[in-house]
């Protein structure tokens, strides 16, 4: 990521990768860093503010809204916790989409570099989507925002606060999963929008979004906690019930960030095991 | 017949390689499981039509959206365009053909929800008016033919068919009332609600599934037909103008 015919660089210096645990750390935030700025820009030509705005923003309001009128027709109460599941819901639909973006590295012919450098393409592929948290962020508190008080949800500045913290913590979590997916996903880049979209349905019906996790019986409630969303999405309900955080919201919060970092070192490793496999056999696109 | 059977050959040939076009196929009988068990939830037997057509409706319109929207685009990209607009063949003539065979194959989506329903809820689907309920379908899907046709040429106009396709799908569910009737909406939304097809559609069906005589049928179909062609003839007034222009221009290749 360094030009090295740019003057401001010391060539005299030492190398940047250096030696010790904490320089490997700074290489791999330093490449973690260009990574995002990289998906950052990607998302700049996805999107114009206007698109967002009146594309991408709209949809998402509708989507929401969606589930409020369901809930409203299926009776009191309803309304309400489905608006606030599927409102959290948009973190994991935000953060699964790196299962797709994950192969735009393979598409733009970009990932035999990243395999040949001496940079982990972990770091780089898992830094590259990062910019779909953000944005689920801002979807997800802008239907809070609008949506709430229609559902007949009416939030403190602290519950607010601590949501819009939470909102994160899941993003985060889900974003695991999403990478976990997206490194698979290079293998069948053909198949990344089906197993994207598909796990977020699956998401919707074991995680409390749309009904209690239990509901499916005792197998699925069981799953369910080994998946992003739901702690977090629990650890939110509960925020929004006493209006602030608590302790027990903090032991659903610590669940949801162990659940998430199982599932990104999963990831991880993945892509470890993808990358080691393109180097030894030379085939350095991750294909079969 | 043999130019239909052409281009239903060729349609089905890109939608089982393209395994990104399956993803209604994927994601329909999930949603059903959604639909179902929030039904059964809320203890609402009186809601499991809504619950049984939404997935449907959904993935129809999905398919639409992305595969038959995508039609005249994705020729372009693969450098099929050229060659078939110089055959003799009329070109909407062939598009509608590959559109209507899309339509069909989504109908698969409906035998999945079926089959979710009585494998995993053990609900066996019951229509109570089946002879209205198969001409308000067909309807429906013809209708989803001129609006797909209508989407295609809108797509291939405007060059930003993901923005459309990611944009449009969940407002148009709810304003075509796939779950919640449109009459049941907030009020500003309705008027909006009723120039969507689907909501005239969705609306029939369910009535066509309830025990109670479905009412004022005459004037209700002739406004899906009426929405249905209105997207037809759109459509193939847009796709028209989009090949004067290109043939004109000389750009038909360029993206």
């Amino acid at each position: 990521m360094i030009d090295v015919a740019d003057p401001r660089v010391d060539t005299a210096t030492p190398s940047l990768v250096g030696s010790g645990p904490l320089a490997a750390v700074k290489a791999g935030a330093r490449a973690m860093w260009w990574a995002s700025r990289t998906g950052l820009a990607d998302f700049s030509i996805i999107f114009t503010v206007w698109t967002w705005l009146f594309g991408w923003g709209l949809r998402i309001l509708a989507q929401v809204l969606f589930y409020l009128v369901i809930g409203s027709l299926l009776g009191p109460g309803q309304g309400e916790y489905l608006m606030i599941g599927n409102t959290v819901c948009l973190m994991a639909v935000h953060s699964l989409l790196a299962s797709a973006s994950l192969t735009w590295e393979r598409q733009n012919g970009t990932l035999p570099l990243l395999v040949a450098s001496p940079t982990p393409p972990a770091l780089v592929l898992i830094g590259r989507s990062l910019f779909w948290i953000p944005d689920g962020l801002v979807c997800a508190m802008a239907a809070f925002v609008i949506l709430g008080p229609v559902a007949g949800v009416h939030f403190t500045a602290a519950a607010l606060g601590w949501t819009a913290l939470l909102l994160v913590l899941t993003g985060v979590s889900c974003y695991g999963l999403g990478c976990f997916l997206g490194s698979l996903m290079l293998v069948v880049p053909d198949l990344r929008n089906v197993v994207g979209n598909g796990m977020v349905t699956v998401l919707m019906i074991l995680c409390g979004v749309n009904f209690p996790p239990a509901t499916l019986g005792p197998v699925a409630h069981a799953v369910s906690a080994y998946l992003p969303l739901t702690h977090g999405l629990t650890a939110i309900r509960m925020t929004l019930d006493a209006g602030g955080a608590s302790a027990a919201v903090g032991r659903q919060a610590l669940l949801e960030i162990a659940v998430g970092s199982v599932w990104l070192v999963l990831a991880v490793v993945a892509l470890q095991v993808l990358a080691r496999r393109s180097r030894r056999d030379g085939r350095a696109l991750f294909q079969q | 017949m043999s130019l239909f059977v052409a281009a239903a050959r060729l349609q089905i040939g890109q939608i089982f390689s393209d395994r990104d076009y399956t993803i209604e196929l994927v994601r329909a009988p999930l949603l059903a499981v959604v639909f179902l068990a929030l039904v059964r939830q809320a203890d609402r037997p009186d809601l499991l039509a809504n619950a049984l057509l939404a997935p449907i409706l959904m993935a129809l319109f999905g398919m639409a959206l992305s595969i038959s929207g995508e039609i005249v685009d994705a020729d372009r990209w693969m450098g099929l365009l050229e060659p078939t607009i110089a055959t003799p063949v009329p070109f909407p003539r062939l598009v509608l053909h590959r559109i209507v065979t899309t339509t069909l194959v989504s109908l698969i989506i409906a035998v999945e929800v079926c089959l979710v329903s009585i494998a995993g809820f053990g609900i066996v689907p019951v229509v109570h008016h089946p002879w209205m309920f198969a001409v308000v379908a067909v309807l429906t899907l013809a209708a989803m033919v001129g609006w797909s046709l209508l989407m295609s040429a809108l797509f291939v106009a405007t060059r930003t068919a993901r923005t459309f396709q990611n944009t449009l799908s969940y407002p148009f569910m709810l304003l075509g009332g796939v779950f919640v009737p449109v009459d049941q909406l907030p009020g500003w939304m309705q008027p909006v609600g009723r120039l969507v097809f689907l909501s005239w559609s969705s609306d029939l069906l369910r009535d066509a599934m309830a025990a109670p005589p479905v009412t004022s049928v005459a004037a209700r179909t002739g406004m899906v037909v009426l929405l249905g062609a209105a997207g037809l003839g759109l459509g193939l007034l847009l796709l028209r103008r989009v090949l004067r222009r290109v043939r004109a221009t000389g750009t038909l290749g360029l993206r």
